[in-house]
């Protein structure tokens, strides 16, 4: 069994980097860190690492695991999409282009597919390669590669409208 | 083709193409304005897209949270503390006596045994018999165990070793199911699904629906094994899961077991789930193991049918057309 010195260690590692890359998942913080720190009640209890060949993969790909499924319990996809029409809702005409533009752009992120907006997220925040995206999500590098062209694309068209207002500004 | 570009332009921005077509790519900038403005109006979508919002994460609790829950073993706390020693006492001095009252209250209590995931625990009773129990169970009895409140309470799983004090009955309720018994061994089970079942290894036992009714009993012999349904249905049957007391004593035997069988037990002795797709679902496997691991009971599965073994995160599949 692992032992606790081990573990310690561990979560002061990782702990904030699979939050966040939990977060991009749940889009819920307490989802996040719920399924975090079941990756190491896991790690822990089923001594799991034995046949693992890398601790950090492992981490990432369990905690990838654990957000999707607290995702289908919750089912929290209908919180989400009312979230979604909120932020839409919320224009004030007091607002520069360019915070409006950003607005959009928040919007068009959320409404992306599901995994291409996982993707644009995790290499725009965490700043992970593609290699180590396709690894935790165990996806192929192409997938990615594809994922991220696709969202470029869809964010590009939905914010062709506002493109002149803020490239001017 | 346009995605493709898209696909060039991100791998671009985010700083993942080889040098060489890092090179060609700079080249094709140079030739291509209409790319130019791809790359120029994607580049600022990017940078905006930064400034989403992650919030801080409780680190402190979640660690405590985790410690709290690997500490979370077998617990063993009594139940109803409700042992209040009400004592009152009363000193007074009348004409030279001294007169002490003293009153104390005891109201019944219980031991309650909750044993947690990936934990087994063995008991002895007061009377000297035994009882396993099983991981996500609870067992409750009453601490004053001589008197003739002989009953005990049971969620989740345990095996009864009545036989070491034969002269000792025990009524057992777990659900809706009662079950006397003495001088028998038998394991019960309680998966909360309105069914409990009883195996009888040694001896019998009497089950009842809800309530202790002589009419309407059903006797389960050594070797049976009886369902109590919620309905009020009851019947018994031979026992033909070889494994039922596998998750006391270790042991797990396949005896020319079609697959899905084999991965039922497996599933239910490692609290893993299994998947098995393909052909293989009936080819049949035969082997016995004493407190094995299941990564070397794997092993043995990959070398008997020719099957291929998938791990992820909460689930194992087995994939294969062929024994």
């Amino acid at each position: 069994m692992l032992e606790e010195i081990k573990l310690k260690e561990l979560f002061n590692k990782f702990f904030v980097p699979l939050c966040k890359f939990a977060f991009v998942i749940t889009k819920d913080k307490m989802l996040a860190e719920d399924a975090v720190q079941q990756v190491f009640i896991n790690l822990y209890r089923k001594n799991e690492m034995a046949n693992v060949n890398s601790v950090e993969s492992y981490l990432f790909i369990s905690a990838k695991n654990n957000a999707l499924n607290l995702l289908n319990q919750q089912n929290t996809r209908a919180r989400y999409e009312s979230n979604f029409v909120e932020m839409k809702l919320d224009e004030d005409t007091e607002k520069t282009n360019i915070e409006v533009f950003r607005e959009k752009l928040t919007a068009a992120i959320s409404s992306l597919p599901n995994q291409c907006r996982i993707v644009y997220q995790l290499k725009q925040m965490e700043g992970l390669t593609y290699k180590e995206i396709a690894s935790y999500l165990e996806i192929s590098e192409k997938t990615v590669e594809n994922q991220m062209g696709i969202a470029l694309k869809k964010l590009r068209v939905a914010l062709m409208p506002y493109k002149n207002e803020v490239l001017n500004y | 083709m346009e995605n493709r570009k898209y696909e060039l332009i991100a791998a671009y921005i985010g700083n993942e193409l080889a040098e060489k077509d890092r090179q060609q790519f700079e080249q094709e900038l140079g030739q291509d304005s209409e790319l130019n403005e791809m790359l120029n109006e994607s580049r600022f979508i990017w940078n905006n897209s930064s400034d989403f919002e992650v919030p801080e994460f409780d680190q402190f609790n979640s660690y405590n949270k985790i410690e709290n829950e690997l500490n979370k073993r077998t617990k063993i706390r009594k139940l109803y503390q409700v042992a209040r020693i009400a004592a009152l006492l009363l000193v007074g001095i009348f004409g030279g006596y001294l007169i002490n009252y003293i009153h104390v209250g005891e109201e019944d209590q219980y031991v309650e045994i909750s044993v947690n995931a990936g934990e087994k625990i063995q008991i002895t009773l007061p009377d000297g018999n035994k009882i396993w129990i099983n991981s996500n169970s609870t067992l409750r009895y009453p601490a004053d165990f001589s008197s003739d409140d002989r009953k005990v309470f049971l969620e989740g799983e345990a095996y009864f070793d009545l036989t070491m004090n034969p002269s000792s009955n025990l009524l057992v309720q777990s659900g809706n199911a009662l079950f006397t018994c003495y001088n028998s061994s038998f394991n019960i089970k309680n998966n909360g699904v309105e069914e409990v079942n009883a195996v009888v290894e040694k001896g019998f036992i009497c089950a009842y629906n809800g309530k202790l009714d002589k009419s309407n009993e059903l006797i389960i012999a050594e070797g049976d094994k009886g369902v109590i349904k919620s309905d009020l249905l009851m019947f018994q049957a031979p026992n033909s899961d070889p494994n039922f007391l596998a998750w006391k004593t270790g042991k797990l035997s396949f005896e020319n077991m079609p697959l899905i069988k084999v991965t039922d037990a497996l599933s239910e002795y490692f609290g893993v789930s299994f998947e098995v797709y393909g052909k293989i679902k009936y080819c049949r496997f035969s082997s016995t193991y004493y407190d094995e691991k299941l990564d070397n009971i794997l092993d043995d599965l990959k070398t008997n049918i020719k099957t291929e073994i998938l791990e992820t995160g909460n689930k194992i599949i087995l994939i294969g057309e062929q024994c």
